[in-house]
C-alpha cells in the first residue's frame, strides 16, 4: 500500500517536478492547428503514450530504475537519450525537468537525488527526467510497474494540463481526455520492453521544433 | 559536364545484393576508386554538374528492378575519401512492394574523410500496400566533414482500398571515428497507425541530417522557410552534440516531400560549399 501511495505522491501535478513549464510539443501543435477539441487531444495524447512514451520514455524509466544507483551505467542511458532527442527544445526541457526533479528529491532527503545532482552539476551525467525518474523511484520504493504507470500518469496529465492551460480545451473536456487514456497507460505498461529508445512521432517533432523559432510562446518547450 | 564511365551490373542469384562505392579526390575532381554495383542496383555515369565546384561528382543510384520487393536484402557502401565531394541521389522515388511477411532491408554503411562533402539524397521511397520496409543506416563522419543524409517515405494506396503499407521501420546511428555516437534516431510505425497522430493529416515523411561544422551549416529559420515554401511542414532544429541540424519534413504527398528534399539538398550545399549547386535533373 505504502509503495501505490508514494506513486500518488510523485504522479501528483503539486509535486515540484518543474513539469509545468512544459508542454511536450503541444503549444506548436495548438498552433499549427490553430486550436484544438477534445477528440483531436485524445487522438495525439495516445499517439504520444504509443509512439514515444511506450518504446522511448519508459525504456529510458526502465534502464534509469535498473541501474541500482550505479552512476557509470546512469550515465550511459543519459547519454544515450541526449543523443536520440533530435530536436534541440525537447532535449534541453527534458534536462531541466530532471535538474528540478532532482533538486526536489535532493532537498527532502534523497541521499541518490543528491549525488545525482552532483554529478548532473559536474557534467558526468546529463539529467534527462525519464532516467533521472527511474533512478530516484527504485530508491523511494516504487516497484517497476508503479514507476511505469506513475511516469505514463505524469506525461498525458502534462500534455492534457497544457492543452487547458493554452485554452485549447475546457477543464471537465481535459479530465475527461485523461480518463480515456487510462487504460490505453495500463496496456502500454504491459507490453514487451524495446531493447532499444525508439520513438516515431514526426509531427509532434516538427510543433516541438517549430514552437522553439516561434516569437510569442507560454511555454519552455 | 564530363562523365565516368558506365557501371557493370551483375546479376546475382535471389535478391541479396551489395553495392561499394568509394570515392577519392585525383586531378582536382572526385572519382570513382572502386565500385561494386550488384542487382538490382544500377548506378548511372558519374556527372560533374557545377562549374563553381568542379570537384563535386554526382551519380544517380537505380534499381534496376522497379522497386524493392518482399525478401530483399540490400546493403550499399559509400566511402568519401578526404576532401572529396561525392553526391549520390535518386532519378525517382523508389516503390516497396508488399513486404509479404518477409519484408525488405536497406542497409547503408557511409564512411567520410577529413574535409570531404558528401550528401546522400533519395527521393522517397514509395510505400504500397503491405509494404514492409526497414531501413538501417551507420555513418562514420570526420569532425570537419560534411554529411547530408535524407530518407523518407510516403503512403499509397493505389487502389483505395484503405489498405496501408504494413510497417516502416529506420535505424540511424552517426558517429565520429574514435568511436563517439552524435546522434542515433530509431523508430518504426505501422500502417495501420501511421494517420493517427504521427504523421498529423499528412501521407509523407522524411528526416534529414546534416553534420557539418557549425561554419558550414545553413541558418535553421531559413531552411525551414524554403522548405515549407515547397509545400511541406518541416520543422529544423540544432542536432544533438553540437553535430549539425536535424530536420522532420511532413508532406501531403511524395511528389511535395520530393521537393522539399531537394529544396534542403541546396539549402545545404551552398551553406557546405559556398556556392548555388545545379538543379539536379529528375
Amino acid at each position: 500500500m505504502l509503495s501505490t501511495l508514494r506513486a500518488l505522491w510523485q504522479a501528483d501535478g503539486a509535486f515540484p517536478s518543474g513539469s509545468f513549464a512544459f508542454s511536450y510539443g503541444i503549444e506548436g501543435i495548438v498552433a499549427l492547428r490553430h486550436g484544438l477539441d477534445a477528440r483531436e487531444l485524445k487522438r495525439l495524447v495516445a499517439a504520444a503514450l504509443k509512439h514515444r512514451w511506450a518504446s522511448y520514455d519508459r525504456v529510458a524509466l526502465l534502464r534509469g530504475f535498473r541501474c541500482n544507483g550505479d552512476l557509470a551505467v546512469i550515465a550511459a542511458v543519459d547519454r544515450e537519450v541526449e543523443a536520440s532527442t533530435l530536436v534541440e527544445s525537447l532535449r534541453v526541457g527534458s534536462r531541466r525537468n530532471g535538474a528540478s526533479f532532482l533538486a526536489s528529491h535532493a532537498r527532502i532527503g534523497n541521499d541518490l537525488a543528491a549525488i545525482l545532482r552532483d554529478v548532473v552539476r559536474s557534467g558526468e551525467c546529463l539529467g534527462h527526467i525519464a532516467v533521472m525518474q527511474g533512478a530516484v523511484w527504485s530508491s523511494v520504493g516504487l516497484d517497476e510497474n508503479l514507476a511505469q504507470l506513475t511516469s505514463g500518469y505524469t506525461v498525458a496529465s502534462g500534455l492534457i494540463t497544457a492543452a487547458i492551460r493554452l485554452g485549447a480545451v475546457g477543464a471537465l473536456q481535459g479530465q475527461e481526455v485523461l480518463a480515456d487514456c487510462l487504460p490505453l497507460i495500463e496496456q502500454l505498461t504491459m507490453n514487451e520492453t524495446p531493447l532499444e529508445l525508439e520513438s516515431f512521432a514526426p509531427f509532434l517533432d516538427v510543433a516541438a521544433a517549430r514552437h522553439a523559432q516561434a516569437d510569442l510562446r507560454l511555454f519552455a518547450n | 559536364m564530363r562523365s565516368l564511365p558506365l557501371s557493370s551490373s551483375a546479376f546475382d542469384s535471389g535478391r541479396s545484393a551489395e553495392a561499394h562505392l568509394a570515392a577519392d579526390l585525383a586531378g582536382g575532381r572526385t572519382v570513382l576508386r572502386r565500385q561494386h554495383v550488384g542487382y538490382p542496383f544500377h548506378v548511372t555515369r558519374g556527372f560533374y554538374l557545377d562549374a563553381a565546384r568542379p570537384e563535386l561528382l554526382t551519380l544517380y543510384l537505380q534499381s534496376a528492378s522497379g522497386g524493392l520487393y518482399a525478401g530483399d536484402r540490400l546493403k550499399l557502401d559509400v566511402d568519401v575519401a578526404a576532401n572529396a565531394a561525392f553526391h549520390l541521389t535518386t532519378q525517382a522515388s523508389t516503390v516497396v512492394h508488399d513486404g509479404r511477411e518477409a519484408g525488405t532491408l536497406q542497409q547503408q554503411s557511409i564512411t567520410v574523410g577529413p574535409g570531404a562533402f558528401c550528401a546522400i539524397a533519395s527521393d522517397p521511397c514509395v510505400l504500397f500496400p503491405g509494404a514492409d520496409l526497414c531501413l538501417d543506416t551507420i555513418a562514420t563522419v570526420a569532425e570537419d566533414a560534411v554529411l547530408f543524409l535524407a530518407d523518407g517515405f510516403a503512403v499509397h494506396d493505389p487502389r483505395q482500398a484503405g489498405r496501408p503499407f504494413a510497417s516502416f521501420s529506420s535505424r540511424l546511428r552517426i558517429l565520429r571515428p574514435d568511436g563517439r555516437v552524435l546522434l542515433l534516431d530509431r523508430g518504426s510505425i505501422r500502417g495501420n497507425e501511421a494517420r493517427a497522430g504521427s504523421l498529423g493529416d499528412m501521407a509523407a515523411a522524411a528526416t534529414v541530417v546534416l553534420i557539418a561544422p557549425p561554419d558550414e551549416l545553413p541558418d535553421v529559420g531559413t531552411l525551414g522557410q524554403i522548405v515549407d515554401g515547397c509545400g511541406c511542414l518541416s520543422g529544423a532544429s540544432p542536432a544533438p552534440n553540437q553535430a549539425g541540424l536535424v530536420m522532420r519534413i511532413l508532406a501531403p504527398d511524395g511528389g511535395t516531400l520530393a521537393r522539399g528534399l531537394e529544396a534542403a539538398f541546396h539549402v545545404a550545399g551552398r551553406a557546405a560549399l559556398g556556392s548555388d549547386l545545379v538543379r539536379r535533373r529528375k
